[in-house]
Formats: C-alpha cells, structure tokens, sequence
C-alpha cells in the first residue's frame, strides 16, 4: 500500500511540477496587479528555446535526427548542458515577457487583450520555429534523457529514494524558489513594494516607487519562470523531445492554480500537488475502476477547473479575505497622473 | 527628449493618427514575416493581398471571408460592450459551446421536428443557453464578488468537458464513427446558403442584423450610453440610473447571448451535429476577445477588424495551398496588428511631444 | 521551409521533363495532415506517403498541417481544391463530412478520405489499414513476453477503431496464455503527451510489464523504456524511443495506396472504392498493404519466428485475425459465428461496440 502512496506522489511530483514553476512566476505577476494570460504561449517559446538550446549544448556527443541512435549510455546529457538549456528557456521566456510588458507598461495596453495575444504569438512563433530553426527541423531531433540530480543507485533507497533522489533537478528548485518567494514577498522590503504597486498602483507611484519599472521586472520574473516550466515539459517530464503544441493547456491550468491558492504561495504549492495527484490517479482509477462511469471520468477531467471557482467564491464571499489575499489593481492599467 | 502628455484636444487626427500607425506598423513587420518565411515573398504577398482574384472561384473565397467575419464579430460586439464597461467576460468560448448544446438539446426536447419553422427555436435556446452559462460568473460576481474574468475563463473548460460528455454519452450518434458526435438534425434544419457552393449563408445575415441592433443600443440609448461612461466614472453611471451590480447583469447576458447565437448558427450551418470539443470549438471564442481590441471596442471597428483579420486568415490558408509558406503566416500578421493597435492606443489619450518638459502636463513614461 | 525547397526544386526539375516531353501535364495531389510531419507518428507517416508520390515524375504534391477536425476543415480542403489540385488526401476522421461537403462542390476532382466510411459523391473514396492485423501479432508476443500476465491499454477514444485493436490483441494473447489479463485506460486525447505518459506510468505501477498504445506520441514508449517494461510502437517505427522495451511497431504503410491513386488520376482511370487493406493488399498475399510490422526485438528468438509465421499466414490469408468461435463478454456466441460464418465480417468489425469474452472492463460509453 505505501508502494502505491509513493508511486502515486513520484507520478504527481513529475505532473506537478511545471504547474508550480508557472504558477509562481504568474503568483509574483499578479501580486504586482498585473495579470498575464500568455503563460501558455511563454511555455510554449520557452520549451522550445529550452530543447534547442539542449540540442546545441549536447550536438557534439550525440544527437540525432531521423534515422540514427542516440540512446548509448555514453551520449546521455549531464547536468551542465541541462542547466544551460534551461537558462535559454529563462532567458527566452522573459524576453517574451518582456514584449508584453512594453505594451502593457510602456503602452498602456489591455492586459487582456495583450496576453491573449502572447498565447497566440508563443504558439505560432513555436510552432514554425520548431519546424525550421537555422535549417534543423526540431519535430523529428531526439536528444538523449537528462539523467537524475542523484546517483542512479540512490533511486532504490525506500521512500525518499524514489521522491527525491531520483527526481529531475527542477522539482527540487522549485521548491526552493517557491520558499524563495514566500520569503521575498512576506519578509523582505522589495517584496512589500511589489504588493503595495499590485494593492494600489496611484499611492505606490505617490510614494515614490518606480510602478511601471517594479512591474516590468516581476512580468520578466513569470515569463522566466514559465519558460522553465515549458521546458521542464518537454525535457524532463518524459524524454527530451519537442512536438508543437506540447503544453496542451497546461498553462491555463497554471492560472487556475493562482486563483486556488488565492495568491499565497504555500497554497499554490498545496494547489499543484492536488491537481498533480488528481491527474497521477485519474489512470490509475480508471484502470482499477474500468466501469467507472461517463460522468465520473469527466468531472474528473474538470475538477481542476471547477475547484478554483468554488475556492475562489469562498474567499471572496468574505471581504476581509479577499482584501488580505487577491491584489487590488489586478489587470489594471498604470496611467500615471500628474 | 520624447515625451508623453495628455491630449487636451481630441480631434479626427486622436482617431486616425494611432490606427494608421498600427496599419503600417502591420504592414512592414507583416511583409518581414512573409520574407522571413516564404521563397518568394513579393509573389506570395501579391498573392495574400489579391486572392479572391487569382482562385479558381472568387465567390468562395468571399464566402470564407464574410463567414469567418461574422462569427467573430457577432461575439466581439457582444464581448466589448462589457469590455467598455470594465467587465471582463472572456468565456465566450465556453458561452459558444452552451449555445450549441442548448440548440441541440431544444431539437431532441421538441422531438425532432423536420421544419424549417423551427429554425428561429433553435436559435432562441442558443442564446438561451449562451446567456444562461455567462449568468454564472455574472452571479458569482455580483453575490460573491467573485473576479469574473477568472471565473468565466475556468468555465470554458468546465463547458468544453460538457460538450465532450454529452457526445459521448447521452448524445452519442452513430457508433461507427470515429470521433465523439451527436446525431444529425435535420437537413431542414440547416442553414443554406445563399450563394450556391459557398460559406456565404444566412447566417451571416442572421449574425449582420444582430450587429446592428446591438451597434444601435451601445450608440443611441440611453443604456449603451451609462455602459460607455461606466469605464472611467462608475459614479456618473449612476446618474445615468444604472446600478452596477446591473451592469454586470447586462453585460454578460449580452456577451453570451451574442456567444450562444454565434453557437446556435455554427450548429446549424457549418456541422449540422455537435462533436467532442477538440473538433468542435477551434477558439472563435478567444479570437472575438482579439478582434474587439483591434476594433477598438467599437462596432464599426470590430466589423472592419473581423473582415481584415478573416481575409488575411483565409488568404494565408490560400498561399500555403498555392505555394506551400508556413500558415503561421496568418497567426503572426494577427498578433501584429494587435500588438500594433494595442500598443497605439493610448495616442488617441496621449500626444507625442518633442523638446523640453512642461512640468503642468507632464506624463512619466 | 525545407519542404517549400524541396518542392520548388521538384517542380523546377519537372518543369523540365515537361520541357523534354511537352505532353505531360504535371498532376497536383493535396494533402490535409491533423498534425505535423514532426509527431513521428500518424501524421509522420502520411508525409513519406506523400513524399513517394513527389518522387513520381509528372507529380507535385501540398501538404496542410495542423488543420482542425470539424467545419474548419471544410476552408482547407477548399483551398486546396481552388488552386488546380486534382487529388486530395484527407487524412485523419475528422474530415469525413467537410471532405464529402467540398467535394460535391468539385466534381472534376477526386477526393480520398482516411477511415472514413461515407461516400457522399461519385468523386470520393474511402481507405483505411486493418490495423487490426499488427494488434493480432502483438497479442501473441505479448502473452509470451509477460510475465505478471498483465498488460496495459492506453486507449484513445471508444470508436470501433480502438475497440477492434483491443479486440484482436486479446484474442490472440488469450489462445496462447489464458492468465492473462489487459488493464484499459481510456485518455479521451488522441495528442496529450502528459496524459498518456502518466497513464502508461499508472499501468506498470499497477504490474502490467507490455504497453500498447492507440495514441498518437512515443511518450508510452519513452516510459516503458524509462521503467523497465516493454511496449509496442504504433503508427510509426517506433523503436528509437524505447532500444531495449521496443518490441514491434505496427507501421501505417500508405505509399503503394498514395502511388496508386496519384497515377489512376494521371492516367484517368481512377473510380471509387472503398479500400482496406491489411498486411497485404487482397488479404491473399498479394501486393503490399497498408499496414507493416517493424523493428522486431528484446523478444526470445522463437517467439520473434512464431510472431513472423503468425505474420506471414495473416498476409498470405491462410487465416483470419477474427476467426469463429469468437464469443462476446456475456459469453454469447458472435452473430456471425452463429450465423455460421468462418470470421468475423467486415461489418461487424467496422461497427465493433463490443468486447470478446475474457476482457474484464466496461466500454465507456
């Protein structure tokens, strides 16, 4: 029985994982006031930035494009090249971000309307871009798996063995940023600027404090993060391998995320391995349950979308709990007055 | 130095300088995407351009293009009377989904009926059922002063496993097919076409008078008039009698019921049977948000946005027909002009100005 | 872009065997992908058909990717057919009734539909593989390579199509090794690499230690490998995903079909049909088919001989995937064994809504 618990969490860990990545990059946006629907489209660039940057790092030991093999022990990629390739996914993200910030900043855009935007850019830009980038098509490029943050040995150590040991280096850094920015936002000055600028961007502009730069940082932030979030997805979530369109909502699932952890971090992560274990057991219940019925199986499939409604109705039913939680000026736009 | 200041006169040029500037913009970074991803850009932008002229049959391609158009900007119109009124509706998708499930659920309740008579039902529980599933997020907003831009967003996906569960389920049609659908209805219960062999059908008229009508209400009344002020002063929409809590009530029952007509017409002209939602819903919904921003939440402008972005979509799927460029052609020249419209908005509020500040009407940039 | 050169290439070299023999009029053949060449998998295989057609002299072909299932369909298709090609593949089920919508607006062209079974116009065959035949292979590999007598099912959609594949897989596997048992997961996604990858990690925790898959990614593949177990590759060779958990890939062959009708179109002797073809072409071991094994490996010698014989005799038509008795989950004898039939019939297997005996699930439905 503990097999199963563990299994259970390993699978929810690997499914959760990018969920957090984005959803807290997009938690310190919107504590800014400012919301960012494009996360699908960042993840989507990200990602792929991501693997052509694997691609590259590791070319000289072993790639492969249709018709050779690249899964000799030798080839595999170490943790360097991984590490490289996520910061071109970092790198990418925010720089996608960025677009958005200049117009939502600097323009004085619809957050709305820009963000829609990004989803639609990341996924076109993506889609032709992974299909003819430099003259290599990255649908058909296979790169070998990216080995464990831990000896392989170590995988068999009972309990934290197959949790932690054997897990990708990203679920323990986001752990370690999601900690991180529990502790920028609640402990630390800076952290009290970007909640005052999300709270009420006029008097956080009286006060002094540069609202626009503030928010154009905390956008970049998202932005980084959902790359890595995209790129954990198609690197590390299965095997390195990049096929258009790969996210498959993930990033809207991430907005929902948000709204159920109420924008407090320790409750996004809670968030993220709910929804991580709900989507690690749905197979799994269906398998044992196979005359599950119809309407079971797709309440399931929506349950990550219904929760956060009826969450978010719960706490802002109370107005002293959705003062304390949701920020004020969310996705509204800055227009400085003189 | 460049600086930004208010505009203290708002003339033609506040109008036409920041769209003509959004239009060239488009115009040069949409001919670099072309050169970036065609052998032959100068042809193959001769070719988005003109179209309609060089295919086999031009009607067709109008046909597309007022097609196209009009769903989105059925919805769009819909969409930007709340937009204007800062309530923030971006379910529309899910709205759609209702609207086509309400259509059919009337064709099963009344029993089949084979008569053309019983179109202008179907239409009604489409947007029945558009405006019943937008009242969701209006109530939670009003009497659980819910954040409706997040709520509506997470019931397109709620909408969508519906969609997916009554075609599997209850609705299930023929069992050999190979893909989640209902049964037909009717073929009485098409919408035909006007024009023989093209897209051009009634409901793109059905879809026009709704247009007017609605341009009518946000132009002329008194209603359309408290919803435009509602955006910068709540207060004086008060004045205008109107409470808010009203406000969100209309908004989102206009949005999805133009959402759920949009819906009822696509059941009835382009599929004829609902589908499992990957094959059905293809994010009009999301789309109509883009278009009512590049029109600048007007209707004139969302019509005229509808058909430019519908021509360049259609010519774009006819150029790779013809010469085989990458169709993210059509998505890269959309999300240009709707960064370009967007991010020259605010010259309609603000002017350029050039030399020393003027500390009274300075803006900080 | 690669493929835009490629094409222009071709035409210019076809350009110039016009040149040499002024009769020839090159032939334009169109193709609409669901996907992209890039998935590696259905789509993937698709393209080599349509690039064996490119190779014929006197041949140029198109390709759309991505196009959505449903109405939209109906836009691609149109383009294709209004800018002079004279065949048009569509292939994915989708777009049954947007191929027979256009084409009866094209009767001078000819339309081929994948997996399709209506044939609204003169001008529009159906074609398909028997898949089913590869199920059959692996079923017996699979009851002689497990050994915790479990296997796992990744299933996409409950359409006759899938049910089929199951169908096939167990009654072999059943022949062989009566303990053994299948654990189906329906994903209701033909394209989720997370879904698909979790429910294949579900399944081997659960002890199943062979994986199928009727999806559309390698990500089963990439599991099984991940963790040890072994799978089966699906619409393409698949062995590169998985070294040492490959054990065969059922491969969509549609080349000698695409080569075939691209020349009756030339030649002008294409008619209608409705084609299925198995390991071979006539069931008799007659030419190629549609369907290949690939790749076989990580299996006991003798059981990769038996495999290959129980290949060969389905390929020469020395037997039947279905044959009689077969009994339904409620232990009632199949209509057509009743009936006194040595297999199952074509229609019954093309209307499949059942499980055999020995299956311990419910169809989801």
């Amino acid at each position: 029985m503990s097999d199963l618990v563990i299994q259970i969490l390993a699978a929810s860990m690997l499914l959760a994982t990018p969920l957090l990545l984005a959803a807290i990059g997009e938690l310190v946006v919107e504590k800014s006031g400012v919301i960012n629907l494009g996360v699908e489209g960042m993840m989507l660039i990200g990602g792929l930035a991501g693997f052509i940057g694997l691609y590259q790092l590791q070319s000289s030991t072993c790639t492969m494009l249709i018709g050779e093999n690249c899964f000799a022990s030798e080839n595999s990629v170490n943790q360097f090249q991984y590490i490289g390739s996520l910061l071109v996914a970092a790198i990418v993200g925010a720089m996608a971000a960025a677009l958005f910030g200049f117009l939502t900043q600097y323009f004085r855009a619809n957050h709305i309307a820009a963000g829609l935007g990004l989803t639609v850019l990341g996924a076109g830009l993506s889609n032709s871009l992974g299909g003819n980038f430099f003259g290599v098509d990255y649908t058909s490029a296979i790169v070998a798996s990216v080995p464990p943050l831990f000896p392989e040995s170590w995988g068999d150590v009972p309990v934290v063995g197959p949790l932690l040991f054997s897990q990708n280096l990203l679920v323990p850094f986001s752990f370690v940023m999601l900690a991180a920015v529990w502790f920028f936002l609640n402990r630390t000055r800076a952290g009290l600027v970007v909640r005052a600028v999300g709270e009420n961007h006029h008097s956080a502009y009286a006060l002094g404090y540069p609202v626009i730069l503030v928010r154009m940082l905390t956008i970049m932030f998202g932005g980084a993060m959902a790359g890595l979030a995209g790129a954990f997805i198609v690197i590390a979530q299965i095997a390195p391998k990049w096929t258009e369109g790969i996210t498959v909502g993930k990033g809207w699932l991430a907005l929902a995320l948000i709204l159920f952890s109420t924008w407090r971090p320790g409750r996004v992560l809670l968030g993220a391995y709910l929804f991580g274990i709900v989507l690690a057991l749905e197979p799994r219940l269906k398998a044992i349950f196979s005359n599950m019925s119809l309407e079971l199986s797709y309440f399931l499939t929506a349950l990550p979308y219904i929760v956060p409604v009826v969450v978010l109705v719960m706490i802002s039913r109370n107005p002293v709990m959705i003062r304390r939680n949701a920020p004020a000026s969310l996705g509204q736009t800055f227009e400085p007055r003189s | 130095m460049i600086r930004i200041v208010p505009r203290t006169q708002f003339g033609f040029w506040a109008t036409a300088f920041p769209l003509l500037l959004a239009f060239s913009i488009t115009v040069v970074v949409g001919f670099l995407v072309m050169v970036a991803m065609s052998e032959q850009p100068l042809s193959d932008t001769w070719t988005l351009l003109t179209f309609p002229w060089q295919a086999r049959t031009a009607s067709v391609q109008w046909g597309f293009v007022l097609q196209k158009s009009s769903y989105l900007a059925i919805m769009a119109v819909g969409l930007s009377i709340g937009f204007r009124a800062n309530v923030w509706n971006i379910g529309a998708e899910g709205q759609f989904a209702f609207g086509s499930i309400a259509a059919f659920a009337a064709y099963l309740l009344f029993g089949m009926p084979d008569t053309t008579w019983f179109l202008p039902v179907m239409l009604l529980f489409g947007i029945l059922g558009g405006i019943a599933w937008a009242l969701i997020p209006a109530a939670l907003r009003v009497w659980a002063n819910t954040n409706e831009l997040l709520t509506s967003l997470m019931l397109v996906y709620v909408a969508a496993n519906v969609l997916n569960y009554v075609t599997t389920g209850p609705w299930k049609g023929d069992p050999k097919a190979g893909q989640a659908e209902s049964d037909p209805i009717h073929e009485s219960l098409r919408i035909a076409s006007i024009i023989e062999r093209t897209d051009f059908h009634w409901g793109v008229i059905i879809s026009a008078g709704a247009i007017l009508v609605l341009a009518f209400v946000v132009l002329f009344t008194t209603f359309g008039y408290s919803l435009r002020v509602a955006q910068n002063t709540p207060r004086a929409q008060k004045f205008a009698g109107f409470s808010p809590q009203m406000t969100v009530w209309m908004s989102f029952a206009l949005s999805g019921a133009t959402a759920g007509l949009a819906g009822a017409i696509f059941l009835s002209a382009e599929t004829g049977k609902l589908i499992q939602s990957e094959n059905y819903l293809n994010g009009l919904g999301f789309t109509a948000i883009v278009i009512a921003f590049l029109g600048r939440l007007h209707p004139i402008g969302i019509v005229a946005a509808a058909l430019l972005i519908s021509y360049v979509n259609v010519g774009a799927t006819y150029v790779q027909s013809a010469s085989q460029v990458d169709d993210a052609v059509a998505d890269l020249v959309q999300v240009t002009a709707l960064f370009a419209v967007l991010g020259t908005a605010f010259l309609s509020q603000y002017r350029i100005v050039f030399g020393k500040a003027d500390l009274s009407t300075e803006g900080a940039v | 872009m690669n493929r835009a050169i490629k094409t222009l290439l071709a035409s210019a070299l076809t350009f110039g065997a016009a040149v040499a023999t002024p009769a020839q009029a090159e032939t334009k053949v169109g193709f609409i992908y669901v996907g992209p060449p890039g998935d590696l998998g259905w789509t993937y295989r698709h393209d080599i058909g349509r690039a064996a057609v490119e190779a014929m002299d006197g041949f140029s072909t198109t390709a759309l990717e991505n196009v959505p299932e449903g109405p939209e369909a109906v836009e691609a298709i149109t383009q294709l057919a209004e800018t002079g090609h004279d065949l048009i593949f569509t292939t994915s089920f989708g777009f049954m009734d947007a191929t027979n919508e256009v084409a009866g607006n094209y009767p001078d062209i000819k339309f081929e539909h994948a997996t399709g079974y209506i044939k609204a116009h003169p001008n529009v065959s159906t074609y398909s593989g028997r898949f089913y035949e590869g199920r059959v292979v692996q079923g017996y590999i699979a009851a002689n390579v497990t050994e915790t007598n479990k296997i796992g099912y990744i299933a996409s959609f409950p359409i006759p199509e899938v049910i089929r594949g199951i169908n096939a897989f167990m009654l072999e596997a059943k022949k062989h090794n009566p303990d053994i048992e299948v654990e189906i997961v329906w994903v209701f996604t033909w394209f989720d690499p997370a879904k698909e990858a979790a429910a294949a990690q579900a399944l081997i925790d659960n002890g199943a230690d062979v994986i199928a898959a009727h999806t559309d990614s390698p990500a089963p593949m990439q599991i099984a490998e991940a963790a040890g177990a072994k799978a089966f590759g699906q619409a393409s060779d698949m062995s590169r995903f998985g070294p040492t958990a490959h054990l065969v890939s059922t491969v969509d062959d549609w080349d000698s079909y695409y080569v075939d009708r691209a020349k009756q179109v030339a030649a002008g002797t294409w008619n209608q049909q409705d084609s299925w073809w198995g390991f071979t072409k006539d069931g008799m071991g007659g030419e190629i088919g549609m369907v290949h094994l690939g790749n076989y490996g990580n299996m006991p010698d003798d059981v990769m001989a038996e495999a290959k014989a129980i290949e060969a005799a389905l390929a020469a038509g020395d037997r039947h995937s279905f044959e009689c008795p077969i009994y339904k989950q409620d232990g009632a004898l199949a209509e057509d064994c009743a009936a006194g039939e040595d297999h199952l019939t074509d229609g019954t297997l093309l209307g499949m809504n059942w499980y055999i005996q020995g299956i311990d699930a419910t169809i989801p439905q």
